[in-house]
């Protein structure tokens, strides 16, 4: 079970600060009684060992402790971030079979009048520090028993390619995938890591949070509006010596023009995922800090989530790899059909086998996740491996799209635009001419400050690099690029 | 001709916004649910007010109530310049 996590830490690192929150410190110790107390809580209100409750709030210190109360209590962790409507949680209980919900007043805003207009299946409680009070409960309360005894915690994908499906994480999906990361991140006790991303996502539970749980880190976290300037203010404050990030807040920290006012000498990794990053950003931020292990890593949710992973030395070597696979994972290249491919630098769909695969998608029984054998799980990923093992990925098998008879990676044509000195930037969009129907590549391409560049320029460095049939048919210079809220490019209109 | 800071911190706002509407601030403007703010957009607008008028807020300035309505907005950036003013 995940608590033995903190079970372990609190007998081994008690008095250590467990969790820093703006200014406030909890040690091992604090924490561990905080879920403990809530487990009895569970106990006490009759809750059905096995339901599914939803913790909806944004990251604070009850979510951790909430969190590891709920898996020793057996019962399913089903975080969710506090941006959506009374409405969408009431369809999200009745869906996932939410039986509780439990919330934090300071940082969740959550109407029980529109929950009762929308007939919301689950009880409400309100947390603070170790209790928790009902604030409102439906005539008859769905509780849930899981079917599957193992089942941890589900978890949304993102939904950048269609509807967000619920995905199925075991205790010992979650755990192998810690232990591993752990092994290559070589934290110590000393270590302070931040964390900003929100913990509903499977890389801050278990890459972040519980990684630096084992490892009687002190993570850090803040109820705060995040940007640029407040991580730089934690960074410094706080002495970081760990910071894990997707590459667009990292882009933005490296150009903000505050940057130059803080201390960022004490961070000794930086740890980013969940988008690639370009070959220009990462030598910007090498330069920028020289003294830093920059680690990549490739994953997804539904591998709970990492697969491989790669450090500076390599990273700046194999230039464009995700690395190699971390422990007790496999990475395969397959066909179509999903039969392995043996031979490296062909580009398949990228399949993962090992003990972070999913358990399934919570109500849909899909096999087409699936590659020839069952523990296979192909992750909808294109890409190809090394003679030496290395990953490298192409793109989602999702954006590929056809012109003239032949298939078109966008990444591919992307990775050749930024590489174009000045350029920060850029997502290539397949347009459909209204009368024709024929596609029409359009390249969004975002420069650095005060760099001029020309679409002339940049259509010749196109021609070096690319067939004809993958140039751009036009560039459009823009201030940014469009992300949705977890901070993915969106690629398509509307 | 100068524009005041109202005016200056509209501008931004809209460009920051999703919409491409006619927005008017005769009213409160909600900045999530009027403009379709999400987080990485919060964080972008106040990214552009920190460089625009050479801000830094500090973290325990960087509650989401301060930045959640234009009017909240106003206030808080004009507190910061008369803070900034003052040392």
């Amino acid at each position: 079970m995940i608590h033995t996590i903190l079970l372990e830490s609190f007998r081994k690192y008690s008095d250590l600060v467990a969790i820093h929150c703006d200014g406030k410190e909890v040690t091992y110790t604090e924490l561990y009684n905080q879920a403990e107390s809530l487990t009895c809580q569970f106990s006490d209100l009759g809750v059905p060992k096995g339901s599914h409750i939803c913790l909806f709030m944004s990251n604070c210190v009850e979510f951790i402790s909430c969190f590891f109360a709920v898996n020793a209590y057996g019962s399913v962790v089903i975080p969710v971030q506090p941006n959506i409507s009374m409405k969408k949680l009431s369809e999200l209980c009745q869906a996932y079979h939410i039986g509780m919900i439990i919330t934090k007043g300071s940082n969740a805003k959550i109407s029980v009048e529109e929950l009762k207009e929308y007939h919301c299946s689950a009880s409400v409680y309100e947390v603070l520090e170790n209790s928790i009070s009902c604030k409102y409960s439906p005539y008859r309360p769905i509780h849930s028993g899981s079917l599957n005894n193992d089942l941890a915690l589900i978890l949304f994908s993102s939904g950048t390619t269609g509807r967000p499906k619920g995905i199925m994480l075991s205790n010992k999906n979650i755990l192998s995938n810690v232990r591993a990361i752990s092994e290559y991140l070589q934290l110590n006790q000393k270590d302070r890591l931040l964390l900003v991303k929100s913990l509903s996502h499977a890389s801050s539970i278990t890459g972040e949070m519980l990684v630096a749980l084992l490892n009687g880190c002190e993570l850090c976290i803040t109820e705060k509006v995040i940007t640029p300037s407040s991580i730089s203010q934690i960074i410094t404050k706080q002495s970081i010596t760990v910071f894990f990030a997707v590459p667009s807040i990292l882009n933005m920290i490296m150009y903000s023009r505050q940057r130059l006012k803080f201390d960022f000498s004490s961070l000794r990794i930086i740890h980013f995922y969940g988008e690639p990053i370009s070959e220009h950003n990462l030598l910007e931020i090498d330069r920028s800090f020289p003294h830093v292990n920059l680690i990549y890593s490739y994953g997804l949710t539904e591998a709970s989530p990492r697969v491989t992973y790669i450090p500076k030395e390599e990273l700046l070597r194999k230039r464009g790899s995700s690395g190699k696979p971390i422990r007790d994972v496999q990475v395969r290249i397959m066909d179509e059909e999903g039969k392995i491919r043996e031979q490296v630098h062909v580009t398949g769909l990228i399949g993962v086998e090992g003990p972070g695969v999913m358990l399934g998608y919570y109500n849909v029984n899909s096999t087409d996740q699936r590659g020839d054998r069952a523990s296979l799980l192909i992750t909808g990923d294109l890409g190809y491996m090394d003679e030496e093992g290395y990953l490298y990925v192409v793109g989602r098998k999702d954006n590929m799209f056809t012109y003239m008879g032949k298939n078109i990676h966008p990444e591919e044509i992307e990775k050749i635009i930024t590489a174009y000195p000045g350029i920060k930037e850029s997502v290539l969009k397949a347009e459909e001419r209204n009368q024709t129907g024929a596609i029409r590549m359009v390249a969004e391409v975002v420069c650095e400050n005060r760099t001029e560049v020309t679409k002339i320029e940049l259509i010749n460095h196109c021609k070096i690099y690319l067939e004809d049939y993958k140039i751009p048919h036009e560039i459009v210079f823009v201030d940014e690029l469009e992300r949705n809220p977890n901070g993915k490019i969106l690629r398509k209109k509307g | 001709m100068s524009i005041s800071l109202k005016e200056s911190l509209q501008q931004i706002v809209l460009n920051n916004s999703k919409t491409s509407e006619l927005v008017r601030f005769d009213h409160d403007i909600n900045l999530p649910t009027d403009l379709g703010f999400d987080s990485i957009m919060l964080m972008k607008l106040i990214t552009d007010i920190e460089n625009e008028y050479d801000l830094v807020f500090d973290i325990e300035e960087l509650e989401f109530e301060r930045f959640c309505s234009f009017d909240a907005l106003l206030h808080t950036v004009q507190s910061k310049i008369q803070r900034k003013g003052e040392s």
